[in-house]
């Protein structure tokens, strides 16, 4: 963690320079009856942000589980707690994921609304559509002790009170297959949102993923 | 009684009879690590076609493989590491199975498992290297010569008791599976979340 941690997380917008820490933990298990439980631990921390200096921004912890519905489909729910700005943030997600085999890799469409909950804020509301896909760096099919290539194209649309906006992100990433239970990707995740309702405004980050499974 | 009992059985329970686990490992090869055997075979079969050689690392094995397209069918010539001919496999569709056996191993397929998905099928042929030569001569619908034996590889995912496994199975020309493997799926953590 320390090293992860360790690592900044650089972005830019059109008002804004950032940098930053973006780590992400992610720990998958097996449960019983063909059940997954996932935990994912995300924080953010700027380093530079304009005139203000290094603080945390935000402590991401969701939980989910799922189950296959059929040979490729999985369908999970879960929830997240945030904290940002002392404020807590309270979020009920649902996901439906399709994992599809192209030629010996993977190819995946996940479909997700969440609802996210404020004391002092309207309910937002999201519907999210993620294509994923593998490349191997080497050889036919991702190996262990072999790098990878991920592209994650997203789309996200809210809707928030009266407000609505979409998000568009494109996050390519390179990995390292250490073993089918321990990856660890390093990318650059951009943002391009406020299509709708005010100007353009265009974030990249980069950070760094930890995969775990039990 | 006794065989009556072993075939009841043998119906009731099939999926829990022993299964193999299989975990394969395959990489591209370069033509100077391939065995100097296995490349004057395929230099004897003429195929005039474009050979990729890749090595298959099993738990306990490894195997060296020539893929092909020729005539429009993808052939995987399989070699031990030394360069010894296994087997020829020819990429086929499910339904191209002949009636007398698919209806079988459909029926093998119904009566284990609720629900079957086939990703792959192959047509596995095993014998003498020189009387195996003898495929690439001959339509895909024409049986060779005896001694080259006939098997049905199925790669399928398959539902049984809530739980999905992908299996590779091996059917012999009498429709019956002679030979079955859990297939060790990748995980896909990083494609879901």
């Amino acid at each position: 963690m320390i090293l992860l941690t360790g690592i900044c997380k650089y972005g830019f917008s059109q008002d804004n320079l950032l940098l930053g820490t973006m780590p992400v933990f992610n720990l998958n298990a097996g449960l019983k009856n063909g059940y997954k439980f996932n935990a994912k631990l995300e924080t953010r921390q700027i380093i530079f942000e304009e005139e203000s200096k290094f603080h945390q921004e935000l402590v991401d912890l969701a939980t989910m589980v799922s189950k296959k519905t059929n040979f490729n489909t999985m369908l999970a729910i879960g929830g997240l707690i945030r904290y940002r700005n002392e404020e807590w943030f309270y979020r009920l997600i649902q996901q439906y994921t399709i994992v599809q085999e192209v030629n010996s890799n993977r190819l995946s469409h996940r479909f997700r609304t969440d609802q996210t909950f404020n004391n002092s804020r309207d309910i937002e509301w999201r519907l999210r559509y993620r294509l994923s896909s593998i490349f191997p760096l080497t050889g036919e099919e991702v190996n262990n002790q072999e790098y990878y290539f991920k592209l994650n194209n997203e789309y996200v649309y809210s809707m928030q009170g009266s407000s609505h906006d979409l998000e568009i992100r494109i996050i390519p990433t390179i990995g390292f297959r250490y073993s089918d239970k321990n990856k660890l990707e390093l990318g650059l995740d951009n943002r391009f949102d406020s299509f709708i309702e005010s100007k353009l405004n265009i974030t990249s980050w980069v950070c760094i993923n930890w995969y775990i499974s039990l | 009684m006794k065989t009556k009992l072993i075939l009841f059985l043998f119906f009731i329970f099939p999926t829990l009879s022993y299964a193999q686990i299989k975990y394969e490992k395959e990489y591209g090869l370069k033509l100077e690590d391939v065995p100097q055997k296995a490349i004057d075979y395929i230099s004897e079969l003429n195929l005039d076609t474009k050979i990729k050689w890749y090595k298959e690392e099993g738990i306990d094995r490894s195997t060296i493989e020539a893929k092909t397209k020729y005539n429009s069918y993808k052939y995987s010539i399989e070699f031990d590491s030394l360069g010894v001919l296994e087997d020829i496999e020819m990429e086929m569709k499910y339904k191209n199975i002949p009636d007398s056996i698919s209806s079988l191993v459909d029926y093998y397929f119904e009566r284990s498992f609720d629900k079957k998905k086939v990703c792959k099928t192959q047509i596995q042929y095993t014998g003498d290297k020189d009387d195996l030569m003898t495929i690439f001569t001959l339509s895909p619908n024409v049986r060779p010569i005896k001694t080259v034996t006939i098997n049905y590889e199925v790669v399928a995912k398959v539902k049984y008791d809530g739980e999905y496994q992908k299996m590779e199975f091996l059917f012999n020309e009498q429709g019956s599976m002679i030979n079955k493997a859990i297939i060790v799926e990748k995980n896909t953590d990083i494609l879901e979340y």
